[in-house]
């Protein structure tokens, strides 16, 4: 071993951390709020590309003039010609109605796409997509108590709530608009945290039967961790090298599928090491040291 | 053994390069792979059935309303529509490349209730005793030919002669359109409505109404989403560019990190794109935009697997064992890993694929597919190639794996 890193003395530092950025999440999440899209309150968006560039106070004097209220005007990638306009639930005709105001009032465009929404179907997704969630969690519960322990188990769920904790934390903080592709994000980042949580235990179950008793349980969590590390670092960065290439020259929508995704691997990645496995090192030290006590008594 | 095993590896590779120009000039990411409408443009739209007067939602009357909109999708000429039930009272209609959504949902959520009643407002016949319904012209008019069905014909023919000379009102959705008076007894089960129509093509409309029937139950628009085909197209170009980008950059590091090792990664890789590919189109799957989020998880895995077995032999080798001990014992380590990560993966998936609605359901088919060929690939293809590696005797050059 070339290297040897102290992962799981100083747990305390670890969980101070997590737990600041939790609390920061959390804060963010009830405080400012997730910015909804139309998926979830329901309304209009219209995307228009104006052959020549406008600005967003001609399109909202229009929209106050028809009496549509509530309107958010948004312009996208570079240049004032690509507009996403989002409206409260507006009825086909007073569409119709707008769209030729805009037309001769700001100028000339091509409609690219129109959503009218409502709000019933992004809600609907999401609960049943949380639904399905609570569901693969007791799923992989099981199993990691069947072929770890469920130390393992319960370990691994609570760092993975961490990581979706933070990440929702962090696009509610920097306000991303909140589109159905979110929720794939926050599965995706579901997915890639377990998977990681169980390559990292894998090492520690491994190494457990060749622990001598006189050796700390801390130093062979320690040199697991330490073995897996070259794996993590590796992995993480193919997938980061990979959300990066989305980021830079994919369209919009998965733009913001890859910087969510971003956040959960990120922290994925990090809680594996620094969460996961302190958590199942102090539990298992207590649990043992609770036997011992009840075996000295007897 | 030596040159059996070097055989083997270039002939693989050989096989691999010919499978990925043949790949490359049948390109089915193009031709034969089905995308969602958020990828090439079109209309979806979901209707809420809500239960109209004596007809309550339910399974049967949800899968007549999905026959009747079946039957006038078809009408509208749309290639390659998908009707689906959501949940126990919704329907989801796409209609790829439709130019005029507003008008054509409207269309399709329409009733039309044909009423034929007696002098005294007794209802003879409806919509359910026809046969069939054709629009054409007669006397200068417009008209729809009405033929009824066998049941139909008896009841027509005993209130012809019940109500000889007496007029015969025509109910279209509860308003009275005319009131023909009967001049003879009709035994043949044929009928005219003449209506007002201003033009041939109101007409058929009326005829294929009448035609596909009346649905059960009443439609009502909750959600519609139109994308132009150019939006469409210019997303799939934008998402192509960055996967090619996404994957020759793994390609590169795999070979950077791992050396020969890393090129049998890229095999590996190469090999499970293909069967992804060939998967997602032999079971006609329709890729949407979270399905190709569910595909990237899973290619994250089928690099971390790799990552995971090359990371175990390295090990091995700088714990001083022979390459070939250090590949059997590394591979042996990393796969008990990956197939616990695999599984959690497969059954999440499944879960979510049986649970989820909508576009969850995307996500999780591509992510199942993506995971069973994720397995396959690292037990078979790196498992069985990197020992040919090993037994060529290239990997006594420590170099290759340690890096």
């Amino acid at each position: 071993m070339r290297y040897h890193f102290e992962f799981v003395r100083p747990w305390k530092t670890w969980f101070i951390v997590s737990g600041l950025l939790v609390i920061l999440a959390l804060g963010a999440f009830f405080i400012r709020g997730l910015n909804y899209g139309i998926d979830f309150t329901g309304g209009t968006q219209m995307n228009l590309r104006f052959t020549h560039p406008v600005t967003a106070t001609a399109i909202k004097t229009v929209l106050t003039r028809d009496h549509i209220y509530g309107s958010t005007v948004v312009f996208v990638g570079k240049g004032s010609q690509n507009v996403l306009i989002t409206t409260p639930t507006i009825s086909e005709h007073e569409r119709t109605a707008l769209l030729s105001q805009l037309g001769s009032k700001v100028g000339h465009f091509h409609e690219i796409s129109t959503s009218r929404v409502s709000s019933i179907i992004g809600r609907q997704t999401e609960r049943t997509a949380l639904i399905a969630v609570l569901l693969a969690i007791v799923a992989i519960i099981a199993y990691i108590a069947i072929r770890f322990e469920w130390r393992f188990a319960l370990s691994g769920i609570i760092a993975m709530i961490h990581d979706v904790i933070i990440t929702v934390g962090l696009i509610a903080l920097i306000h991303i608009q909140i589109t159905e592709y979110f929720i794939m994000a926050v599965l995706t980042i579901f997915g890639y945290s377990i998977t990681d949580k169980i390559i990292v235990f894998d090492r520690i179950r491994e190494n457990l039967p060749k622990k001598k008793k006189q050796d700390a349980l801390e130093d062979l969590v320690n040199k697991s961790l330490n073995q897996v590390l070259v794996r993590s670092i590796n992995t993480s960065t193919t997938v980061i090298i990979a959300l990066l290439a989305l980021l830079i020259f994919a369209g919009t929508s998965i733009r913001d599928f890859a910087l969510t995704m971003l956040f959960g691997v990120i922290f994925g990645t990090y809680s594996s090491i620094f969460i996961a496995s302190p958590i199942w090192l102090l539990w298992r030290k207590r649990d043992l040291s609770n036997k011992r006590k009840r075996t000295a008594s007897a | 053994m030596r040159q059996k095993s070097m055989a083997k590896f270039f002939a693989l590779v050989a096989v691999i390069i010919a499978a990925l120009y043949y790949f490359l000039q049948v390109n089915p990411i193009a031709h034969h792979l089905r995308y969602g409408l958020d990828l090439k443009g079109g209309v979806t739209a979901t209707y809420q059935a809500q239960p109209s007067p004596g007809q309550p939602v339910n399974k049967e009357t949800m899968a007549r309303a999905m026959s009747i909109l079946g039957f006038r999708v078809n009408a509208l000429g749309v290639s390659e529509p998908v009707i689906e039930q959501v949940g126990s009272n919704q329907i989801t209609v796409d209609l790829p490349g439709v130019k005029n959504p507003e008008q054509a949902l409207k269309f399709l959520g329409q009733t039309a209730i044909l009423q034929i009643k007696s002098p005294s407002g007794h209802v003879l016949l409806s919509g359910g005793d026809l046969s069939s319904a054709k629009a054409g012209i007669a006397g200068g008019q417009y008209v729809v030919n009405l033929t009824f069905n066998a049941k139909g014909t008896t009841i027509f023919a005993a209130a012809t002669k019940k109500y000889l000379g007496k007029p015969l009102p025509i109910y279209l959705n509860g308003k009275l359109v005319e009131a023909p008076v009967v001049r003879s007894v009709i035994p043949d089960g044929k009928a005219q409505l003449t209506g007002n129509f201003s033009s041939l093509k109101s007409a058929q409309k009326t005829a294929l109404l009448l035609q596909s029937g009346a649905l059960p139950v009443n439609l009502k628009v909750l959600d519609v989403r139109t994308v132009s085909a150019t939006l469409g197209a210019a997303s799939v170009v934008a998402s192509k560019v960055a996967a090619v980008i996404a994957i020759a950059l793994i390609g590169v590091i795999m070979v950077f990190w791992y050396r020969l090792a890393g090129f049998v990664a890229d095999m590996a890789l190469v090999i499970y794109l293909l069967l992804v590919v060939g998967a997602l189109w032999a079971i006609h799957a329709v890729i949407t935009v979270p399905g190709i989020a569910g595909l990237i998880l899973s290619v994250g895995m089928a690099v971390d697997a790799n990552v995971i077995i090359f990371s175990r032999i390295r090990e091995e080798i700088i714990n001083g064992k022979t390459p070939r001990a250090s590949v059997a014992a590394g591979f042996r380590h990393a796969i008990r890993a990956i197939l616990d990560s695999h599984v959690t993966t497969f059954v999440s998936s499944l879960i979510l694929f049986f649970l989820g609605t909508g576009e969850v359901k995307g996500f999780a088919l591509t992510l199942m597919i993506g995971t069973g060929v994720s397995l396959l690939t690292a037990v078979s293809v790196t498992g069985v190639v990197i020992r040919w590696v090993a037994d060529a005797g290239w990997a006594k050059v420590r170099q290759i794996f340690v890096g």
